[in-house]
């Protein structure tokens, strides 16, 4: 179910989701014009509005803060105050498919049945998710075909050049409610599929188990990779963090935090008598790779990475995983074979092992 | 102290319509989760420290009141406010206490061991999945610890003790560098003498003119063929320890499935979310810090 919009409403539409709502949404900021997640707090803030490229950092920050207060403590008195957990109402706008699954990976991971992450819980319950498709990938590093992105939103808006319309998409009843009596907006109703794109970066197979001790892991590991931690910040998905206590100089009171880690660090697995489990490079690199590929998937379903290509536009070091597994796929598999047999043929053997149970390209699927 | 049923299957997740006792009500067992009000995850709990006893040359006992409601081989986050949180064993089983072994060896252990009864110790647990010990009924029990690993193992001896009937004869094989490091002396040597449990201990570099036990407790296991048959190994202890024990035991028949290892890692949330703990896919936080040997053998890093 949907409704059509004409493309020219379309910020008058977003003026009245603004006056309604808190909107967040892709703005460049005065200065250097970069595109970020943020508030839009005068209708005249929607003049920066960026809808050509998908932010280069992206909307984890809204759920999970780069630092953020968990509570404070007296260590007099051992006594714990001032916890914040807030509850966020509010509408994110502009979130491509990719970022929208990224989403979707991080609520079943902090919104699970055993544990509920409180924090991430009050931030992101409230907060409705207004997509913005994209009818052609934003960035050549776009891989979100070969991932399986589902339609994960409340409202999702797709622009239809040959109607001169956007046509918003209700992915469930709190994204109907939104769209209602909105001042100044007339729907009409309609329906459009909300279909997957094809990209033209692709990963050619996601089962990288068989592959683990390939040398050109530990050469890029090695050779390349800076360790700088760059890619696990970028990354919409990438959501490990670290605790920490915060005492200010009284001696006395204090905050106790967290913060966003990355697994690429040696200290991310160091303990007490400073013995660290995993201090290769190749194992550290390696790891943040298999974690989203390999690992994620076996326990949740899915892979854990949505392909929005990010961590490979980022890099200072210009290092391409979806390549890289690329050249060792096709390395394995060997030259001379026909390639989309060899490519359903593997899906089978995937099948039937169990892990990575789906088909490798996306575009046919949903 | 109950039996749990809940079956360990490596892997945290689960179906619907499963028991209070399965992995996914693991929050509501939280210490005093039901009492107070508004608890959320990351909260430490006070709770008063009722002994403190220094054990051996290295450790130091910390026994706090608390009506907990958890099982051999899980383990508390502990805070020290200012300094951070570490995952500490249990080496008790009771519902109205628990017993901490604490070696000062990082920032926040060595500030704990500073406190004295009467002081407020910060707790949040229990957490992981501890031994399913009602799928070890009726079998016979090694249990391998070396240093540290002792502490929870003294957990799980407290525990069969309370159900000592439903299990087979429990055999301990304890190893430590010296002496004067060993831990729960007094009541383990009270079991001994009452025939409770068997005790064997090593000791691998103790000073000259030592007339006990001299190595590992490898060469003792190996002299004493335990059987294998319908027996289980709850091995605890550094890494390297542990390794040489499982190749110990399955050389003299024991599976991979009759083994049970524990496993240390850095961690900071307990629950499965940080990403620090993760051994492969699996998290030592939930899904262990006890493995079944054949589930984690072959993880990497
Ligand atoms: S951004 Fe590039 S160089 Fe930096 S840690 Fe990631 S892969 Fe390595
Ligand atoms: S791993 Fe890279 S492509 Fe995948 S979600 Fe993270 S940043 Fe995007
Ligand atoms: S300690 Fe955080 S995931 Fe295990």
């Amino acid at each position: 179910m949907g409704f059509l919009l004409p493309r020219r409403k379309l910020e008058s539409f977003l003026r009245a989701l603004a006056k309604r709502h808190t909107l967040i949404a892709p703005l460049q900021r005065e200065g250097d014009g970069l595109a970020t997640f943020e508030t839009v707090k005068r209708p005249e803030d929607l003049a920066r509005l960026d809808l050509e490229r998908n932010p280069p950092f992206s909307a984890k920050k809204l759920f999970m803060p780069p630092y953020e207060h968990l509570f404070a403590y007296d260590m007099a008195t051992q006594e714990v105050t001032d916890k914040k957990v807030e509850e966020k109402r509010r509408v994110v706008f502009g979130l491509r498919l990719c970022d929208l699954n990224a989403i979707k990976i991080q609520d079943a991971l902090f919104l699970r049945r055993d544990f509920t992450d409180d924090q991430y819980r009050a931030a992101r319950e409230e907060t409705l998710l207004v997509g913005w498709y994209c009818n052609t990938p934003p960035s050549p590093n776009c891989f979100c075909e070969s991932m399986e992105l589902t339609n994960y939103y409340d409202v999702m808006v797709r622009e239809l050049p040959d109607k001169d319309a956007v046509y918003l998409d209700v992915g469930s009843p709190a994204g109907i409610v939104l769209l209602e009596g909105l001042e100044g907006v007339k729907l009409v109703e309609h329906h459009e599929a909300v279909p997957r794109i094809a990209t033209r970066k692709r990963l050619n197979t996601r089962d990288v188990r068989p592959v683990y001790d390939h040398p050109s892991w530990k050469k890029t590991a090695e050779e390349r990779c800076l360790f700088c931690q760059r890619c696990t910040i970028v990354c919409p998905t990438c959501m490990c963090f670290d605790v920490y206590d915060k005492t200010s100089e009284d001696v006395r009171h204090g905050v106790r935090k967290r913060t966003w880690d990355s697994c690429l660090s040696k200290e991310f697995t160091r303990v007490a008598g400073n013995h660290y489990f995993r201090p290769e490079r190749a194992a550290r690199f390696k790891h943040r790779i298999y974690h989203k590929l390999a690992y994620y998937p076996e326990v949740f379903g899915t892979p854990m990475c949505t392909g929005c290509g990010r961590c490979i536009s980022e890099c200072p070091a210009n290092i391409d995983w979806v390549e890289l597994i690329n050249e060792i796929e096709k390395e394995r598999v060997g030259s001379g074979t026909n390639a989309t047999s060899e490519k359903n043929t593997r899906n089978e053997t995937i099948t039937t092992s169990g892990t990575n149970a789906r088909s490798v390209t996306g575009a046919e699927r949903r | 102290m109950k039996l749990t049923t809940v079956k360990k299957t490596g892997k945290g997740a689960c179906e619907d319509g499963c028991g209070p006792e399965c992995p996914c009500h693991a929050n509501d067992h939280r210490l005093e989760r039901k009492d107070r009000g508004e608890i959320l995850l990351y909260d430490p709990i006070p709770t008063t420290i009722i002994k403190k006893e220094r054990l051996g040359s290295r450790h130091t006992l910390l026994r706090v009141k608390a009506h907990a409601d958890y099982a051999p081989g899980q383990f508390f986050q502990l805070t020290v406010l200012g300094y951070g949180e570490a995952p500490i064993s249990i080496a008790s089983a009771s519902t109205e206490h628990v017993d901490f072994v604490i070696n000062p060896v990082g920032l926040v252990t060595k500030e704990a061991v500073r406190k004295n009864v009467g002081d407020t110790l910060l707790l949040r647990g229990p957490y992981g999945y501890g031994y399913p010990m009602a799928e070890f009924v009726n079998k016979r029990l090694l249990l391998v610890g070396g240093g540290c690993g002792v502490a929870p193992l003294k957990g799980v001896l407290d525990f069969l003790a309370l159900h000592r009937a439903e299990y087979r004869d429990v055999s301990c094989y304890f190893g430590y560098r010296e002496p004067k490091e060993s831990i729960f002396t007094r009541e383990l040597a009270a079991w001994e003498r009452q025939g409770v449990f068997s005790f064997t201990y090593a000791y691998s570099q103790p000073q000259a003119g030592f007339k006990g036990n001299v190595g590992f407790v490898t060469a003792y296991l190996e002299a004493a063929k335990p059987d294998p048959h319908d027996t289980i190994a709850l091995v605890c202890g550094p890494t390297p320890m542990m390794l040489s024990v499982i190749k110990t035991l399955n050389a003299l028949g024991f599976t991979d499935e009759q083994v049970w290892i524990s496993h240390e890692r850095h961690m900071k949330c307990a629950t499965g979310m940080c990403g620090h703990c993760m051994i492969e896919g699996k998290y030592t936080c939930k899904d262990g810090p006890v493995f079944r040997w054949d589930w984690i053998k072959n993880a990497k890093g």
